[in-house]
């Protein structure tokens, strides 16, 4: 049996508690957090996952103890009563991608601390130092009852040897800027090739390809692999040869890009409008900022709901209103509420919650391809928001 | 979110835009670019077969969008340099790869902000 070692070791799981005992087909648990017990939960979290996976791939519904740590039961007549689940496919394509979403976002906290922690000129050593005696340190069997299952062992082979004095030397002679680059690059390269990975059928993208994948990501964001790429000689040049373009099949017309560029541009100015409207702004302790934005946004609001192109807009804000807490914000709005509440009164509809009722608007008829409305709703912003 | 496919006859500036406008919910929702890359496709679509195959995570209707800057390579020794000077103004790389820049392939850096 190989054994399950994880770059991944700084993440680690923590096992709800307090859930019922046993719940029939919910997920694995998965809830990340930052504790001193790493390599054992994270394993356990992994294990459990590929307990799932394997259980639902083979087209049986499994269940969750959460009182044991999360460990899965596969109802398959061996390990539980026989329980089948026809789309016991689709679950484990669910559980799999799952699984690298929640490694890849505790990556990207880990990560971003990382090089918060670069950037303020912390020390880096320990960094290095702590990625190989994790590696060293984090083999962990898995053993597991039912199945003989195996996680896919990932070897850190190659960051063994990684605390050589020259690595932390060259660390030393390349601004931080540059490594956090070549990293940030290593890692969208990375992520790329996850994304593109779970679309695809479990058939070819089985869970042990998904955890080396999370590792590789992992691994991407680590100063080993940026001082492996730094240090190749003439790197920009063997970067350029190995630049390619991308072979792919099985593309359909739906993700072609086919807004017109007088939409683009009104979508981008949009945009301008969205990060205007920041909570920052709306919720500003300049009485006259957030009196003049909250105007603005009721103006707007006003003319989709009253305006010229009120019939135009109903469809979509029919569908807006399908979300029962929108629907209660925009009842108060069509009500009439007053243009700036007093300080002591409650106020009735809050800044970002009109914000959101307009944003959700718009989400809604880009979703239902409404260019004419999209350009409206841009018109409508440069008329009524001044600011 | 799957991907999009730019069209490889945009200017850099027009390619640029798209991917900002699928950051601002050209797709129904809020978006973050995370990689940009020329692709061919073995069968064409629209009879076309080269593209730029742009990649995006789905972000939450408050979150920031990232800003966007896109700088063709014409020289690769200047890379370390203009990637420094990015991060100076703290945007950071999204991408290194060639593109499809008016139908010709071109080396480019895409720098991502969000403030």
């Amino acid at each position: 049996m190989r054994y399950f070692v994880l770059s991944l070791t700084l993440v680690s799981v923590v096992l709800t508690t307090g859930c019922p005992k046993s719940l029939v087909k919910t997920r694995p648990p998965y809830n990340f957090n930052h504790t001193d017990a790493l390599t054992p939960r994270i394993n356990e979290y992994l294990a459990n996952a590929q307990n799932a996976f394997d259980c639902s791939a083979r087209g049986f519904r499994y269940q969750v103890n959460y009182a044991a740590g999360g460990k899965i039961t596969c109802l398959d007549g061996l390990g539980g009563p026989a329980s089948a689940n026809p789309a016991g496919a689709d679950e484990a394509k669910r559980i799999r991608n799952e699984m690298l979403e929640d490694a890849v976002g505790a990556i990207d906290g880990l990560y971003g601390q990382f090089t918060d922690d670069l950037n303020n000129g912390h020390s880096t050593t320990n960094f290095v130092a702590d990625v190989v005696d994790l590696g060293t340190s984090a083999a962990i069997g898995i053993t597991n009852g039912e199945r003989a299952l195996q996680v896919m062992g990932i070897a850190l082979t190659a960051f063994r040897g990684s605390r050589k004095s020259f690595e932390l030397n060259y660390f030393k002679e390349q601004s931080t800027p540059i490594l956090i680059a070549k990293m940030d690059d290593n890692r969208s390269k990375q992520y790329a090739i996850i994304l593109r990975n779970e679309d695809k059928p479990i058939s070819n993208y089985g869970i042990k390809a998904a955890v080396k994948d999370a590792v590789d990501y992992f691994n991407a964001g680590t100063l080993v692999r940026a001082f492996s790429e730094l240090s190749k000689s003439t790197a920009q040049q063997a970067d350029a040869s190995e630049k390619k373009v991308l072979k792919l099949r099985g593309v359909d017309d739906s993700q072609l890009f086919t807004t017109p560029e007088a939409v683009v541009d009104a979508i981008n100015l949009i945009g301008v409008f969205k990060s205007h409207y920041s909570d920052k702004v709306l919720n500003s302790t300049d009485a006259a900022i957030k009196a003049k934005a909250r105007g603005e946004l009721l103006a707007v609001y006003t003319e989709i709901t009253t305006g010229a192109k009120k019939d135009d807009f109903k469809p979509v804000l029919d569908e807006v209103r399908k979300n029962a807490a929108l629907k209660a914000v925009m009842d108060k709005l069509d009500a009439g509420i007053p243009e700036q509440p007093s300080p002591a009164a409650p106020i009735a509809v809050t800044n970002a919650e009109i914000r959101d009722v307009i944003f959700k608007i718009y989400l809604t008829a880009r979703s239902q391809k409404k260019d004419d409305l999209t350009v409206t709703l841009k018109d409508i912003f440069v008329d009524k928001a001044t600011s | 979110m799957q991907p999009i496919l730019h069209r490889a006859t945009l200017t850099l500036g027009e390619l640029q835009s798209e991917c900002l406008a699928v950051e601002n919910g050209s797709q129904g929702v809020f978006a973050k670019l995370v990689h940009l890359q020329a692709a061919d496709l073995e069968v064409p679509v629209n009879s076309q077969n080269k593209f730029n195959e742009g990649r995006y995570v789905e972000i939450g209707d408050n979150d920031p969008i990232q800003e966007l800057k896109f700088i063709p390579v014409e020289d690769p020794n200047d890379i370390p340099t203009q990637i420094s000077d990015q991060l100076q103004d703290k945007f950071l790389l999204i991408f290194d790869e060639l593109l499809y820049v008016q139908d010709n392939q071109q080396r480019v850096l895409g720098f991502g902000r969000t403030s």
